[in-house]
C-alpha cells in the first residue's frame, strides 16, 4: 500500500506545486507573504532579522532590484510603445506630472508635521517622502484594477517618476556616500543606446518591438513576463 | 564664669537629624584627588521644574564631588529651540556649573535639531559624532539617530586607534533597555555591538527611555540607560534577566569617577538620594 501511495502523492505534488506557483505568480502573492513574514520576524526575533536584512541589503537593493526594475521597465515600455495606453509621449507625461504632486505634497506635509510632533531630527528626511514603493503600488493597482487595466502602467510610471525625483534630490542634498556621476552617465548612455538598437532592430525587420523580443525564450525578462500570464 | 551648657534634647535631636541628612546626601564615590570625575544626564532639556531640581542637585553634588565634565546623552532640548529656549532649558538650570567652568559635551537625540551641533556650550564643534580624551579615558560620542556607513567607518577607526585604558561610548538610543516605551534599539545593536566587542569598549551610556537602568554586562560591556534628567516615565521599566538595577520613580542623573582600573558610579535622584551605585573593574589586557 505504502509503495502505491508514494507515486500517487508524488504525482499530486507534481501537479499541485506548479499550480500553486502559477497562482502565487499571477496574484504576486510573494509580496504580501514576504511582508507578513518580515513583520512577524522583526517583532519576534529582531536581532536575527536585522542581521539578515543588513547582510542581504546589497543582494536585495543592488542586485535583485535590477531584475525588479527590468520587470517594471517592461510594464512601462509596453504601454508607451505604439498602440499602448500611454502612447504617445503626451499621454506618458501625465503620470510623470502627477508624480510632482505625489512627491511634493507629502514632503510639504512632512515638514509641516515634524514641528508639532517635536521630531526636528526628522525634518532633514523630507526627501524620503518622495519614495513610493513601486512593488506595493504594482501589487495594489493590479489587485484593484486587474492586470491588464491601463491604470496599472499609469501608477507604475507615476511611482517610478516619484522615486527618480527622490533619488535625484537625495543625491543632490544628502548623499550617503561619494557620488560617481561619470560612471552613472556612462551606464545611462550605454543603456539608452542598447534600448535604441533594440527598438530599431525590432521595428525594422520582423515588426516586433523590443519588448516582444525581451519576452522571447532565453531573455532575462522571460521569467518576469511569465508572471503576467 | 558660667559652666558650659549641656546640650538640650531638642539640640541633640537636631544634630542627629542633620547627621542623618548629611549621611543621606553623602555620595557613594571614593572622591579620590586626581581622578576623572564626570556627571551624566540624558533627556534633560524640558525647561520644567524637575530639570531645574536635578540641576540644583548636580550643583550640590559638584561642591562635594568636583566633576569638571558633564556628558549629555541626547534630547538636550525639547520643543522650541530658539536662543531663548537654550537659556531656559540649558543655561539657567546648569548656570552655577557653567560658571564654575564645568564643560558639557553633548550627543544628539531625536528631539534635538541637527543645527545644535554648533551651539558653543554643547562643545560638539559642529560634529554629529566626535571623540575626545580625558585622563585615561577615551570618550566616543555617536549620533545614533543617523548611523550611516561613513560614521561606522569612523567609529571603527577611532575605536581601533584608542590607546587609553578606558573606552566609554555614549549616544542617545540604548542598545539594551527594558523600558516599556522604547526598549532596546536592536537595529542599532546589530551595527554597533560588533565594533564595541571587537575594539574592547568598556562602558556605554544612553538615554531615550526616561528611566534609569543598569544592564548586566553584555558580552563584557557595561550598559547604562540614564534618560531621566528632565523627563520621567514613572513605572515604565519592565525588569528582565538583563536588568542589574533600575529606578523609575523620580528624575535621576549619574556621577562617575574613574581612577586607574576602577570606575565608580552612582545614580542620584532628584531628591539627592543615591538610588544605585557600584564599581566596574577593568580587566587589564
Amino acid at each position: 500500500m505504502a509503495a502505491e501511495s508514494t507515486p500517487k502523492t508524488r504525482g499530486r505534488l507534481m501537479r499541485t506545486v506548479p499550480r500553486l506557483s502559477r497562482f502565487a505568480a499571477e496574484y504576486l502573492l510573494l509580496l504580501p507573504f514576504g511582508a507578513a513574514i518580515a513583520l512577524v520576524w522583526a517583532n519576534t526575533f529582531p536581532e536575527s532579522y536585522f542581521r539578515f536584512s543588513y547582510a542581504a541589503a546589497f543582494a536585495v537593493n543592488d542586485i535583485a532590484m535590477v531584475f525588479f526594475f527590468a520587470l517594471m521597465t517592461k510594464e512601462v515600455v509596453e504601454p508607451t510603445a505604439p498602440g499602448g495606453v500611454l502612447h504617445p509621449w503626451r499621454r506618458a507625461w501625465l503620470p510623470v506630472l502627477a508624480s510632482v504632486g505625489v512627491t511634493f505634497v507629502p514632503a510639504w506635509l512632512h515638514t509641516l508635521l515634524v514641528g508639532p510632533l517635536d521630531e526636528p531630527m526628522l525634518a532633514q528626511g523630507w526627501p524620503v517622502t518622495f519614495a513610493v514603493d513601486v512593488a506595493l503600488s504594482y501589487f495594489v493597482a493590479r489587485l484593484i484594477f486587474g492586470a491588464r487595466h491601463p491604470a496599472v502602467p499609469f501608477v507604475i510610471v507615476m511611482a517610478i517618476a516619484s522615486d527618480a525625483l527622490g533619488l535625484l534630490t537625495l543625491a543632490a542634498i544628502n548623499p550617503s556616500r561619494p557620488l560617481h556621476p561619470f560612471g552613472g552617465i556612462v551606464f545611462l548612455v550605454v543603456a539608452m543606446a542598447l534600448a535604441a538598437w533594440l527598438h530599431r532592430s525590432g521595428s525594422g525587420t520582423s515588426g516586433r518591438t523590443w519588448p516582444d523580443r525581451a519576452r522571447s525564450p532565453g531573455s532575462p525578462c522571460t521569467g518576469a513576463a511569465r508572471t503576467r500570464r | 564664669m558660667t559652666a558650659p551648657r549641656r546640650p538640650t534634647l531638642p539640640a541633640v535631636g537636631l544634630a542627629l537629624l542633620l547627621a542623618v541628612a548629611a549621611a543621606a546626601q553623602s555620595l557613594p564615590l571614593p572622591n579620590v584627588p586626581g581622578s576623572l570625575k564626570f556627571a551624566v544626564i540624558g533627556d534633560n532639556g524640558t525647561g520644567d521644574s524637575p530639570q531645574y531640581d536635578v540641576g540644583q542637585q548636580m550643583t550640590a553634588a559638584h561642591k562635594r564631588f568636583p566633576f569638571d565634565l558633564v556628558i549629555m546623552l541626547g534630547d538636550n532640548m525639547y520643543g522650541g529651540q530658539s536662543p531663548a529656549d537654550f537659556v531656559k532649558k540649558f543655561e539657567q538650570p546648569y548656570a552655577e556649573l557653567l560658571t564654575a567652568g564645568v564643560m558639557f559635551r553633548a550627543s544628539l537625540g531625536n528631539h534635538d535639531r541637527p543645527q545644535n551641533v554648533s551651539y558653543e556650550l554643547f562643545n560638539m564643534n559642529g560634529q554629529r559624532y566626535y571623540s575626545y580624551v580625558r585622563n585615561n579615558v577615551r570618550f566616543v560620542v555617536i549620533d545614533s539617530t543617523q548611523v550611516d556607513p561613513a560614521q561606522l567607518q569612523w567609529l571603527d577607526t577611532i575605536l581601533r586607534d584608542a590607546g587609553e585604558d578606558w573606552t566609554v561610548c555614549y549616544f542617545h538610543h540604548p542598545l539594551y533597555s527594558n523600558a516599556a516605551r522604547h526598549g532596546s534599539s536592536v537595529n542599532l545593536r546589530v551595527l554597533l555591538e560588533p565594533l564595541f566587542i571587537k575594539h574592547g569598549v568598556d562602558v556605554v551610556f544612553s538615554g531615550h527611555d526616561h528611566v534609569y537602568e543598569r544592564i548586566k554586562p553584555q558580552k563584557g560591556i557595561y550598559y547604562f540607560v540614564s534618560g531621566a534628567a528632565g523627563q520621567l516615565r514613572r513605572g515604565n521599566t519592565r525588569p528582565t534577566d538583563e536588568t542589574a538595577a533600575y529606578f523609575d520613580q523620580d528624575q535621576t542623573f549619574m556621577l562617575v569617577e574613574v581612577a586607574g582600573d576602577e570606575m565608580n558610579f552612582a545614580a542620584i535622584s532628584r531628591a539627592g538620594k543615591a538610588v544605585d551605585s557600584g564599581i566596574i573593574r577593568r580587566e587589564r589586557q
